[in-house]
């Protein structure tokens, strides 16, 4: 536990980037180009397949560059603070309406993640569950009593803007919390808490959403966390579009300190005025076993650090799997480790999905990735068998 | 116990083998001192073989020469008897190297510990065959090993725990020198054949059944007695456990996605 103190105050501008790997196979409708001025809240572009979903800048700033990947899938956009003055003048969205019109016309849909097959909800879809982590992942991670020191109000009200969400059915809302946790439990006959300790798979949202709310066959759970939950409290209350997040910086050695930045920031220069950095280290987002390496902060993380110089990227995975006893420790989830792993790395999306492989997202099986002698990127064949199965399906 | 197993991460199987080959060198260097000459000649011709083998697949199958075979022949050279003729030395290992591991692919592409398949062999085929029991020196050499391997999870502490217990139950073990001498047998076959991880089962469950059935199994081949079993048995036994070992795990799946369906109506 950190000791309580303030946030910081947000650090000098700085670069910020909207990442493809936070919303896995989306394309894109532009709606500003390289070289445009934009401000706080003003949409960049919208989900090509489903308009509704729209996806917002959060600083001021030009559009840096707006980049492609294969198959025109979003790779990523990044926008450089500018001086210049914004364009025009926020025009602050009508908190009246429907709760799920206003999250959807003010950017805050994709801080939503779908579980199975990850990446933002469809704009009309009705949750089984809504999950909403207020676990520290780990020990670098911010303290969310903290966080929530303040924005208490705020974050009730964005609790109950999802109780609305799951109507008409009688779907939960689900808050997570670490035991001894002294947030305030809202009393809302639709939001239920559960306690656990910190260990194992709670610190995950997939761990969290397999312990709360094991998904049905053809159902749909979705997880937020809870920053963003205040975020869409302090939209509710008028505050509009709400940017910043608290973010842990460990560079190691045990020093963790908090600092407020903008979604999406640039990670080299946050760290760059570490002293602890390792030589020729690179950053990562995300937490030690479940980050990844990255050069801007991942849409649903909360910390950030160096990367350990193991925390490769990718890899051929001819290799053999030989099956040490800790990764059936590994996964957040009860699934039969080694199995998977085997019907991952050869591609196998029927024996994927009997083995349960729809609770898993990337971040689950980097654990996986870290540990395994076959050298196999296994969110990458995640992601693969899963975008299989969804092909397959309809 | 993560942070050491992330060490052999993209290595394939030679990490795990360097790992083995450092674990066995106690127990080596202790049958060589009490062998002498002959045994220092029996590691000698086992290492050519099982490397020849390694060199002869790395050039037809186009891959890079890996010495993979190191820790068969280590582990074969701690319990055949020095005197044992060369050429049956040279024939069982090339059938336990070729049959029992390269055929599939190499280490970790197999479910057969090829030094069980060696000296099953070399057991079937050579009546005349005794194998060296192992003495308290050979199993006080293997702790630092069995040490090394469990830090990082190359073996695992329920198949150890359940072949114990199960033998112990089975052999009616209730003095603590009975004990001992169980284990002063068992310890090396244990740690290096019974818990070699590509030959023994993968899910949690499925290392408990696998332990115990290597344990019964022992029993059973060491014909239902209560002395401690002959080192023959703990072969066969290793062996046949790890051909039943992918059916357990088969059964644990099925078991877990049995009642995954259950808990989803």
């Amino acid at each position: 536990m950190t000791p309580f103190a303030p946030p910081t105050a947000p650090i000098a501008p700085m670069s910020v980037a909207l990442l493809g790997e936070d919303y896995p196979g989306l394309r894109i409708h532009a709606e500003v180009a390289a070289g445009d001025l934009v401000r706080p809240g003003q949409v960049l572009f919208r989900d090509a397949r489903r308009p509704g979903i729209c996806f917002v800048a959060p600083i001021a700033g030009r559009v840096a560059a707006l980049a492609l990947g294969p198959r025109r899938v979003f790779s990523s956009l990044v926008i450089d603070p500018d001086g210049q003055a914004p364009p025009d003048p926020a025009a602050s969205p009508d908190t009246a309406g429907d709760a799920r019109a206003l999250l959807l016309a003010s950017g805050l849909w994709p801080a939503f993640v779908t579980r199975p097959f990850g990446g933002p909800p469809d704009p009309d879809a009705h949750p089984d569950a809504i999950i909403v982590s207020a676990v520290p992942s780990s020990v670098c991670a911010p303290d969310p009593a903290d966080v929530l020191h303040g924005r208490q109000a705020e974050f009730e009200t964005g609790l109950e803007a999802l109780t609305a969400l799951t109507e008409p059915s009688d779907a939960l809302v689900h808050l997570c919390l670490v035991t001894g946790s002294p947030i305030p439990v809202p009393g809302h006959a639709r939001i239920r808490v559960h306690h656990r300790r910190a260990w194992g798979g709670w610190v995950t949202a997939g761990g969290q959403a397999a312990r709360v709310h094991p998904m049905r066959p053809g159902g749909q759970v979705w997880t937020i966390g809870y920053q963003d939950v205040i975020a869409i409290g302090h939209l509710l209350g008028g505050g509009g579009f709400d940017p910043l997040r608290v973010v842990g910086l460990g560079a190691g050695q045990g020093a963790t300190r908090r600092v407020t930045v903008p979604l999406g920031a640039d990670l080299r220069a946050l760290l760059a005025s570490e002293p602890a950095a390792p030589a020729r280290a690179h950053p990562r987002s995300g937490s030690q076993t479940h980050g990844r390496r990255a050069t801007y902060l991942g849409r649903h993380h909360d910390e950030v650090g160096f990367a350990p110089p193991l925390m490769a990227q990718g890899g051929a995975g001819r290799q053999a799997i030989i099956p040490v006893s800790g990764l059936n420790r590994a996964l957040p989830v009860d699934l039969p480790a080694v199995p998977l792993m085997r019907a991952l790395s050869m591609g196998d999306a029927v024996a994927c999905e009997r083995l349960g492989c729809l609770d898993l997202l990337e971040e689950d099986v980097a654990p996986l990735t870290a540990m395994c002698t076959s050298g196999t990127d296994y969110g990458r064949r995640l992601r693969a068998v899963l975008d299989q199965i969804r092909k397959d399906a309809a | 116990m993560m942070a050491w197993a992330h060490v052999l991460r993209g290595r394939g199987a030679s990490g795990a083998v360097m790992v083995q080959a450092l674990a066995l060198l106690p127990p080596l260097a202790v049958t060589l001192w009490l062998g002498g000459g002959p045994a220092v000649l029996v590691l000698g011709v086992a290492l050519a073989v099982v490397l020849g083998w390694d060199l002869v697949f790395a050039l037809v199958r186009q891959r890079s020469f890996v010495p993979l075979g190191v820790t068969t022949a280590a582990i074969v050279a701690l319990f055949v008897p020095p005197d044992m003729p060369i050429w049956h030395l040279v024939v069982a290992l090339t059938l336990g190297t070729v049959i029992g591991e390269r055929v599939f692919g190499g280490r970790g592409f197999g479910f057969l510990s090829p030094a069980a398949v060696t000296l099953a062999f070399a057991l079937v085929s050579l009546p005349d065959l005794s194998l060296v029991v192992p003495g308290p020196a050979l199993a006080l050499a293997c702790l630092p090993g069995a040490a090394l391997l469990l830090v990082m999870g190359l073996i695992s502490l329920p198949v150890v725990l359940a072949f114990s217990a199960v033998l112990a139950l089975a052999l009616q073990v209730t003095t603590l020198a009975g004990g001992t001498a169980v284990l002063i047998i068992c310890a090396a076959p244990l740690i290096f054949v019974i818990c070699e991880p590509t030959a023994a089962a993968v899910t949690n469950a499925g290392r408990i059944l696998y332990g115990a059935l290597a344990g019964y199994l022992t029993w059973v081949f060491s014909g239902f007695g209560t002395q401690p079993p002959p080192l023959e048995a703990l072969v066969f036994a290793a062996l046949l456990a790890s051909l039943f070992a992918p059916m357990l795990d088969h059964l644990v799946v099925s078991a877990h996605l049995w009642r995954r369906r259950q808990r989803h109506g």
